[in-house]
């Protein structure tokens, strides 16, 4: 049964008040009873150290892979340590837990295409020349697509398109540099990722380098960036550094701010962030 | 085994259950009629279904968690008849593609910004008022190919039907006037408070010699009981609403049918509103009515539901999808330029997609999260739309609403739609340092986007893609349209005018986005897509009569988007207009249930 920290601060006080009405004469069975209750103290300590390291591990079985390869793994930190690197503005997508937003996603629905139209034919966008497609002429091509979330029109799950591509970037880094992507020095990550920008890698598995990077751009931000249910955002580390306050509606922490209130106040309100989860545990609460 | 499951035929079938479609029902259904209502979706509950989950930016606004799944259906898209159409396969937040329909009682409606606003008396008249005022010469050179036509009514017709639905809605605005000019009606619900942003922009649009005005929206400013007996929830302003990633509401005060119209209808036992039923298409007879609807339901059974009259509210696309499925209307063709049925789309322009201008306030106060309710709190001006200014000399028709008021609507990964396409800027420990506090009041940026001009023409139209299916075999619909150049020279010449006036709220770091110089379009395409089922006076080029009935099936009715003649931005969306369409749909289909037959 673990302890509050209600009852955990009871007890202390009670051996506070313990010593204070003590008399002199009572001193020899004070005494033991002040040793009682510090034991009892040291044993509640232990207690909830022994809680917390058990939180901490229950936080580390959270922190696993469903889909990403170990070779992949390791691609996939560089990437994204690479991309929002901690510094002197905190923490990057690493410690944030990044990969395992993005492996999480992959294992389910958003790497299952579960919620993407999947249907062929499947026509690569912004073909200036003349196409044809069952059979019919399209004299100017396909369509230049929007930017976010990339482009996409391939024939693979994103499962599958991150593999494609995390093969190929490996490869396009040895033909360049001779070595893995996460054997490359951050300067020399920053030009393989941005040659990919580029498309300047003439063989990439049948993905068009560019489409990749934007995906590894927006699903590395957003792992940065989205609630820490998703096993991203870990310690809530982007919304620390962007100032957005989750799921905090200004009272989360007992400020006593209502959002009307702070919706039209003349100055500017800073106050901590709060996950979707702290939220529902407080609604649950109530 | 699934089955062909035959129903004994009532007065009106209402196909899909979204803000015009829960007029209908409530309408109808109290004038002592039988109704069913067809909804593929199910009936949310707010205080159940969205109370605790939908504060969650990855759900909503990339997996879009209660929205249309696109595995179902999409859309294909492109910029002229020449291309190949590509569909949209994945929905993203702004700025990528979005088909935003809704799934569920409510529709579309339950995610959209709230943003109100009445077309003005030119809209309705486009056509005609810009040619008396300008010649046509001049309509043809600023609209190359243009095909704009009136409304079937005009401005002061639809006055009564708008003053309907704004008390049925909860439509919160100023007193000051329902539009520049129209004094002597004011909305039914008071403006949302402001906030300091906005009274900022109001002070520096009105020491510039504009007109602000508190926006019209419908996210309730107050409690109260609409026209219907409804009860209503007044708005939290928690700020996880409209904004860039489509909240849906936790309390109802966010206007959408599910909270309006279709708890009214439920109170009679006339009402039969069936979920989970997936409507694919219409029968006819040989003297061109609809005889029945037909839908699949959850074990994929095909029901087919007759009626006397039949009242098609599906979402843009959608509506015009079926109609093509169903033989009703005639396609237009693009290089004869007949035919109405898929003719004259076109678009509601969500931000960011011509041209912006960007600058920086500091300290301004409120509070970036949370941060109103939406699109309330704000100001609109009209000044730069529609014909409020003189086009004389100018080379385009039309203009922009600029609105000013919230911060960024809910979440954080919004900065991808501010930061522009993903890029090598973005790697590394400068890009980082950038969004150091990006998100806090004491440090906004502030972008200006003309909501703009974008009318129609003969180039853009709507029909089925020969090449991509739907989950159950049918045709995608298509969608061909690009910006056209009376867009882009719209937006280069309001762009400098909205840097103006973040100048004078006092940003730094002023800077307009580039000139435009072609109309190929390549960023949000389908979100605000209207038009392409015409309600007009001419049958050549418009599906729908004055009543909004159609031309060639007499007991088909519909109101929406689809089926405005022309739109224009005085309102991000269009569902404002469309609803009081859906009061002249609800009194025609009365006419008509007593008394049969074409109603002009």
């Amino acid at each position: 049964m673990p302890i509050s920290r209600r009852e955990f601060i009871k007890i202390s006080a009670a051996g506070a008040v313990g010593f204070g009405v003590a008399s002199a004469i009572e001193i020899p069975i004070l005494e033991n009873q002040i040793s009682n209750e510090r034991d009892q103290i040291t044993a509640l300590n232990n207690q909830v150290s022994t809680l917390q390291n058990q939180l901490s591990t229950t936080v580390q079985e959270q922190e696993a892979f469903l889909t990403l390869g170990v070779n992949e793994q390791k691609e996939v930190e560089a990437i994204v340590e690479t991309i929002i690197p901690s510094d002197q503005n905190g923490l990057g997508a690493k410690e944030a837990g990044v990969i395992f937003f993005i492996d999480h996603q992959l294992a389910g629905d958003y790497g299952n295409n579960a919620r993407m139209y999947m249907k062929g034919p499947f026509v690569l966008s912004g073909q200036t020349g003349p196409i044809t497609v069952g059979g019919i002429t399209y004299p100017q091509g396909s369509p230049v697509e929007p930017f976010t979330g990339p482009t996409y029109q391939y024939n693979l799950t994103l499962r599958e398109f991150w593999r494609t591509g995390l093969l190929a970037l490996e490869a396009y880094s040895n033909s360049v540099y001779g070595k893995n992507f996460e054997d490359l020095t951050t300067d020399q990550r920053t030009q393989i990722l941005t040659d990919l920008y580029n498309n300047k890698p003439t063989s990439f598995n049948d993905i068009v380098p560019k489409d990749f990077f934007n995906e590894l751009i927006f699903m590395t931000y957003s792992g940065f960036m989205m609630d820490p249910v998703y096993g991203g955002n870990n310690g809530m580390v982007g919304w620390i550094l962007t100032g957005f306050t989750g799921a905090n509606m200004g009272d989360s922490f007992n400020q006593g701010r209502n959002v009307l209130d702070l919706m039209v106040a003349d100055k500017p309100t800073r106050f901590p962030p709060h996950s979707l989860g702290e939220f529902q545990k407080i609604m649950g609460e109530l | 085994m699934s089955q062909v499951i035959q129903h004994t035929p009532v007065d009106v079938v209402v196909l899909g259950m979204g803000a015009m479609s829960g007029t209908i029902s409530v309408e109808l259904v109290q004038a002592g009629y039988k109704v069913v209502g067809l909804e593929r979706g199910p009936y949310w509950d707010y205080a159940s279904d969205f109370y605790a989950t939908k504060y969650d930016e990855w759900g909503i606004g990339y997996m879009r968690k209660f929205d249309h799944n696109l595995a179902v259906s999409t859309a294909t898209l492109r910029n002229n008849r020449f291309q190949f159409a590509l569909p949209v396969r994945r929905n993203t937040a702004p700025p990528g593609q979005i088909i935003s329909e809704g799934y569920g009682v409510g529709g579309m409606a339950q995610h959209y910004g709230g943003v109100m606003g009445r077309f003005s008396p030119w809209v309705y008249q486009m056509y005609s008022q810009t040619v008396n005022r300008y010649g046509l010469d001049f309509l043809n050179a600023a609209v190359p190919h243009q095909d704009i036509i009136d409304w079937p009514m005009t401005y002061d017709d639809y006055v009564p039907y708008y003053e309907e639905w704004e008390k049925m809605w909860g439509v919160c605005g100023t007193n000051e006037g329902i539009l520049p000019g129209f004094t002597n009606y004011s909305f039914p619900l008071p403006p949302s408070p402001t906030t300091p942003v906005a009274e900022a922009f109001k002070n520096a649009a009105e020491s510039l010699g504009y007109h602000p005005y508190p926006v019209p929206h419908s996210l309730a400013s107050k409690a109260f009981v609409n026209t219907y007996g409804v009860g209503v929830n007044e708005c939290l302003y928690d700020g996880w609403c409209g904004g860039i990633c489509n909240y849906v509401c936790e309390t109802g005060a966010k206007a959408n049918a599910a909270y309006r119209t279709v708890p009214a209808a439920q109170k009679s036992s006339n009402f039969d509103l069936r979920l989970n039923s997936y409507i694919f298409r219409l029968d006819t007879d040989n003297t061109g009515k609809v005889t029945a609807a037909r839908y699949y339901d959850a074990q994929g059974n095909v029901h087919v539901q007759p009626g006397k009259v039949f009242f098609n509210g599906l979402w843009g696309f959608n509506l015009i999808k079926l109609m093509y499925y169903s033989n009703i209307g005639t396609p237009y063709d693009p290089a004869t330029i007949t035919g109405s049925l898929g003719r004259g789309p076109a678009m509601g322009v969500p931000g960011a997609v011509v041209r912006t201008a960007t600058g920086t306030l500091e300290n301004i106060g409120g509070n970036a999260y949370p941060a109103g309710n939406a699109f309330g709190g704000g100001y609109v001006m009209y000044d730069l739309a529609d014909d409020y200014f003189d086009h004389t000399g100018l080379d385009f028709i039309g203009g922009a609403y600029v609105y000013f008021g919230l911060y960024l609507g809910g979440g954080p990964g919004n900065f991808l739609a501010f930061a522009g396409a993903p890029s090598p800027s973005m790697i590394g420990s400068n890009f980082k340092a950038s969004l150091k506090d990006r998100f806090l009041p004491s440090k906004i940026t502030l972008s200006i986007a003309p909501y703009g001009m974008w009318p129609p023409t003969t180039d853009w139209f709507i029909d089925l893609d020969p090449h991509y299916t739907d989950i159950y075999g049918d045709p995608l619909p298509r969608l061909t349209m690009d910006w056209g150049m009376n867009t882009v020279k719209c937006a280069n010449y309001l762009a400098p005018k909205y840097a103006e006036i973040l100048t004078k709220m006092g940003a730094t770091n002023v800077t307009t986005s580039a000139n435009v110089t072609t109309e190929s379009h390549t960023a949000t395409w389908p979100a605000h897509i209207r038009g392409g089922a015409r309600a007009g006076s001419d049958q050549s080029t418009s599906v729908f009569n004055k009543w909004q009935q159609c031309w060639t099936c007499e007991n088909l009715f519909a109101a929406g988007e689809a089926t405005d003649a022309t739109g224009s931005n005085t309102t991000t969306g269009g569902t404002h207009p469309a609803g009081a369409a859906s009061y002249v749909a609800a009194e025609g289909i009365k006419k008509y249930l007593q008394s049969p037959g074409p109603l002009v």
